[in-house]
C-alpha cells in the first residue's frame, strides 16, 4: 500500500489489553503507510523498551508512541512524566489513549505535555477513523528531525 | 468573759466604789468630829482641874491670911518680942492653930519669930527651934501671902507646898510670919472627885524633875516615885499649854493635853487613849467596810441575775440557730417575749423559714437544672446522632458516587471490547455470514451502543458531585446560549423556537448549568406535541433567590409521574422517545448542588413548565 515510503513508521503502542493491542494492530493493517508496531504490556517494559535496558537492548527508537493511561505496575501518567523528563525522549510525540472523558480531565489537569489525547471509542468505525487521524498526523509530522 | 461574769464585775464595782468614797467620807468627818470634841473635852477637863488646884491653893492662901488676922492670934502675938518668946505664947495659939489645921487640908502649921525666923511653936513640935531665917517663905512671908515649893522633905517624900503669910499686932507691927505646909497627897485626893473625866481619861500633874506628883490612872504608887517623859510633858515643863497627839508614860498612844502651874511648878496633863478615843470610828469604819461589802456583793449578784436573765434567752437563741445551722429548719425557735431578743428571736425564726422557702425553691430549681441538663444532653446525643448520620449519609453518599463512576469507567472497556469486536466480525465475515448471523450481530451492536448511553449518563451523573467546579459568578445568557449550541442538530431537526428573556448572573458550575439547561431545553424539544416545539426560558426574582423557568408546548406529564420523573433511568415513554430516563435525576442532581429546587407545572396535552431556583448568593 505505501511502499512509496523508503521506512515504516516504527511505533511503540504501550498497552495492556490485548483485546485493544489486536483492534490496533487491525487498524493498522489497513494503514495508508508501511509500520511496525511494537507492544509492551506495562509501563514499567515500555520504559524498558524507550531506555533499551534488558531483553530491550536492542530495541528500536519509536517514531511515535500510542500510550494508554490505565496500565499496570506504571501507570500511563508517569509513564508520560518520565518521557518528558528524558531529554531524548521528550521529541518523540506521545498520543494518549484515554477510555473515558474523566481521563481527558485528568490530562488536563496535570498537562503532562503529551502531543494529543484521543478517546477510544466503542464503535468499530470511529476507532479506524482514529487510527488513520494518526497516521494523518504522522504524515504531518514527518517532516521532524529522525531520532536515530 | 462571759456576760454575767462582766456585769457582776462591772455592778460590784459600781456598788464598791461609791460606798468606799461614802464610807471614807463619813468616816473622816466623825473621825474629825469626835477628834474635835475630844479634844476640847480633855482641854476643859485640864481646865477644870486646874482651876480646881489654883482655887485650892488660893482657899489655903485665903485660909492663913484670916488667920493671922484673927483676933486671939493677933493679941496673942502681941506679946512676942523680937528675942524671945513670951511665956504663955504657946498656951495662947496652941488651940488656935489647931483649930485652923482641923478645918483645912493643911499637913503643918507653924508660926517663925520675925528677927531670925526660928519656929516658936509649930503643930509638929518636932519642927519648934528650926531656924528659917534664909527660907523664901521666910523671906517673903514677912511682907505678904505667898507659896512657895519645897523640893526636898525628905522623910516625907511628897510634895510640899508652904504658905506663908505676915503675922502682925493690934498696930500693924510685924511679929512673925504664920506658914502652912501642906502635903500634896491631899492634892490627889482633891483632883480625882473635881474632874469631869470619864474611866479611860487620865489626869496627874509632874514635878519640873519631871517625876510623877500624883498617881497617874494606870500607875499606882507612881507619885514620888517614877520620873516620865514624854512630848506633853516636855512642852509643859517649857511653860507651854496645849494638845498634842503622843505616846504617854505606859508607851500607848494618846491625846493629851497640857499646862503649866507656874506657882506650883508643876505641869498638869489630862490624857484620853487614842484607841477608846476612836473606838466608835473603828467601829464605825469596820461597819462601813462590811456594809460596803455586801452591798457590793448583792450588786454583783444583781449584776449577775440581770446577765443571767439576759443571756439565758440568748444562749437558748443560740442553741436554736445551731439547730437550725445544722439544718434542721423544721426547728422552732424558742419566743422570748417581747423583748429585744425576742425581737432577735422571731427575726430568726422568720429567717428560717425564709432560709427554708430558699431551699425550697433552690431545690425546684434544681430539679430543672438537672432537667434542662438532660435535655440538653440528649438533644446533644440527637445532634450527635444526627451528625453521625449526616456523616454516614455523606460518606455513603461519596461512596455511591464513586462507585458510580467507577463502575460506569471500568464497564466501559469490556463493553467496548464487546461492541468492536461485534462490528469487526461484521466487517471482515460480511460475506461468510447468513442474515440469521448479522441480526444477531445488530441486536449485540445495538445492546452495546445502549449500555454505553447508559454508562456516560451514569458517569455524567456521578460527576456532579465528585467532579464539581467551585461555584462562581456565571453569566446565565452565556450559559443558555452554550446549551443552544451542544442542542444544534436537534433544534434543527425539529425546528424548534427556542427563546429567552433576560438571564442573571448567578454563582454557579458553569459546564453543569450548561448541562442543566442541555437537559431541560433538550426535554421540552424531545417530548414535542403535534406542532413544532415552542421553548421559552426566563427568570424572576424571589426574596434572595432567582428562580428560572423552562416553558415548552410539549406533550405534558400527569401529575402522578411528577416525583418519579426526576429518578435515575425512570422513563416515561420507552417506545415513541430515545434516552436512557437519566436527564432529569442528572437536572435534579445539579440543581441541588447549587442549593436551589427543581419543580414542574404540567398537564398532560398542554405542555410543561420546569422551574429551578438557585439563590443568589450561592449558599
Amino acid at each position: 500500500m505505501s511502499e512509496n515510503t523508503s521506512c515504516p513508521i516504527e511505533i511503540l503502542l504501550i498497552e495492556d489489553n490485548p483485546g485493544d493491542v489486536r483492534l490496533t494492530r487491525e487498524a493498522l493493517k489497513d494503514a495508508k503507510v508501511l509500520n511496525n508496531l511494537y507492544v509492551a504490556s506495562d509501563g514499567i517494559e515500555g520504559l524498558a523498551f524507550l531506555n533499551r535496558q534488558g531483553e530491550f537492548k536492542n530495541a528500536i527508537r519509536p517514531h511515535l508512541i500510542l500510550l494508554d493511561l490505565n496500565l499496570p505496575k506504571k501507570d500511563g501518567l508517569e509513564v508520560l512524566a518520565e518521557i518528558k523528563a528524558h531529554p531524548d525522549l521528550k521529541r518523540i510525540p506521545v498520543v494518549v489513549l484515554t477510555t473515558s472523558k474523566a481521563e481527558e480531565d485528568i490530562l488536563m489537569t496535570y498537562q503532562m505535555h503529551a502531543n494529543c489525547y484521543i478517546t477510544k471509542p466503542v464503535d468499530l468505525e470511529k476507532f479506524i477513523e482514529v487510527i488513520s487521524a494518526i497516521e494523518d498526523f504522522w504524515l504531518s509530522i514527518v517532516k521532524l528531525p529522525r531520532i536515530g | 468573759m462571759k456576760l454575767a461574769t462582766r456585769l457582776s464585775i462591772l455592778f460590784f464595782l459600781l456598788a464598791v466604789i461609791p460606798s468606799a468614797i461614802v464610807g471614807y467620807l463619813s468616816y473622816d468627818n466623825s473621825r474629825r468630829t469626835i477628834e474635835r470634841e475630844t479634844i476640847s473635852r480633855i482641854i476643859s477637863a485640864n481646865t477644870i482641874e486646874r482651876n480646881a488646884i489654883e482655887r485650892w491653893v488660893r482657899d489655903k492662901e485665903q485660909l492663913l491670911e484670916s488667920a493671922s488676922r484673927s483676933p486671939q492670934l493677933v493679941s496673942c502675938s502681941a506679946g512676942l518680942s523680937s528675942s524671945n518668946a513670951a511665956t504663955g505664947y504657946r498656951e495662947c495659939v496652941e488651940p488656935f492653930l489647931a483649930s485652923v489645921i482641923r478645918g483645912g487640908d493643911i499637913n503643918e502649921l507653924f508660926i517663925m519669930r520675925a528677927d531670925d525666923g526660928m519656929v516658936l511653936i509649930s503643930t509638929d513640935e518636932r519642927q519648934e527651934g528650926k531656924i528659917c531665917r534664909d527660907e523664901p517663905y521666910f523671906v517673903q512671908g514677912k511682907s505678904t501671902t505667898s507659896i512657895h515649893n519645897v523640893y526636898d522633905p525628905a522623910p516625907l517624900n511628897q510634895h510640899v507646898i508652904i504658905v506663908s503669910t505676915p503675922l502682925r499686932d493690934g498696930q500693924g507691927g510685924l511679929r512673925g510670919v504664920l506658914a502652912g505646909r501642906i502635903n500634896f497627897y491631899n492634892m490627889s485626893m482633891i483632883m480625882e472627885p473635881s474632874g469631869a473625866l470619864k474611866h479611860n481619861e487620865d489626869s496627874y500633874m509632874v514635878n519640873k524633875f519631871n517625876v510623877f506628883v500624883t498617881d497617874p490612872l494606870f500607875g499606882r504608887g507612881y507619885a514620888m516615885n517614877k520620873s516620865v517623859n514624854t512630848r506633853g510633858v516636855e512642852a509643859a515643863l517649857e511653860r507651854r499649854d496645849g494638845v498634842a497627839y503622843y505616846n504617854d508614860y505606859r508607851d500607848v498612844p494618846v491625846i493629851g493635853a497640857y499646862c503649866w502651874l507656874p506657882q506650883l511648878e508643876l505641869c498638869l496633863i489630862t490624857e484620853v487613849e487614842q484607841a477608846a478615843v476612836f473606838a466608835p470610828i473603828y467601829d464605825l469604819q469596820r461597819m462601813i467596810i462590811l456594809v460596803g461589802i455586801g452591798i457590793a456583793l448583792l450588786a454583783a449578784q444583781v449584776g449577775w441575775l440581770i446577765a443571767r436573765s439576759i443571756t439565758r434567752p440568748v444562749y437558748q437563741l443560740i442553741e436554736d440557730t445551731r439547730e437550725i445551722g445544722r439544718g434542721n429548719l423544721e426547728y422552732k425557735v424558742t419566743s422570748a417575749g417581747n423583748g429585744e431578743i425576742g425581737k432577735l428571736s422571731s427575726a430568726f425564726s422568720k429567717m428560717a423559714m425564709g432560709l427554708k422557702e430558699t431551699l425550697v425553691s433552690r431545690d425546684i430549681l434544681a430539679v430543672e437544672v438537672a432537667e434542662r441538663r438532660q435535655a440538653q444532653q440528649s438533644l446533644q446525643e440527637s445532634e450527635e446522632k444526627l451528625k453521625n448520620m449526616v456523616a454516614e449519609l455523606e460518606r455513603s453518599n461519596a461512596e455511591l458516587e464513586r462507585f458510580a463512576y467507577v463502575a460506569s469507567h471500568d464497564l466501559q472497556e469490556p463493553l467496548r471490547m464487546v461492541s468492536s469486536y461485534t462490528q469487526l466480525l461484521e466487517k471482515r465475515y460480511k460475506d461468510k455470514l447468513d442474515d440469521d448471523a448479522h441480526d444477531y450481530i445488530n441486536f449485540a451492536a445495538d445492546g452495546a451502543r445502549r449500555m454505553q448511553n447508559l454508562i456516560d449518563d451514569l458517569l455524567i451523573y456521578s460527576r456532579v458531585g465528585t467532579r464539581g467546579k467551585p461555584l462562581n459568578r456565571t453569566d446565565m445568557e452565556s450559559v443558555f446560549r452554550a446549551s443552544v449550541d451542544n442542542l444544534q442538530v436537534a433544534i434543527k431537526e425539529s425546528g424548534a423556537g427556542v427563546t429567552h428573556d433576560p438571564l442573571p448572573t448567578v454563582m454557579g458550575d458553569k459546564g453543569q448549568l450548561v448541562q442543566l439547561l442541555q437537559n431541560l431545553i433538550g426535554n421540552a424539544i424531545k417530548f414535542k406535541g403535534n406542532g413544532a416545539p415552542e421553548v421559552h426560558v426566563s427568570a424572576r426574582r424571589e426574596n434572595d433567590q432567582w428562580v428560572f423557568s423552562i416553558r415548552d408546548n410539549g406533550i405534558g406529564i400527569d401529575t402522578q409521574y411528577f416525583e418519579r420523573i426526576f429518578q435515575m433511568f425512570q422513563r416515561l415513554h420507552r417506545e415513541e422517545y430515545p434516552g436512557t430516563g437519566a436527564g432529569l435525576a442528572i437536572a435534579k442532581k445539579i440543581v441541588e448542588r447549587h442549593n436551589g429546587l427543581i419543580w414542574l407545572e404540567s398537564c398532560p396535552g398542554s405542555g410543561s413548565t420546569f422551574y429551578f431556583s438557585i439563590p443568589e448568593k450561592g449558599e
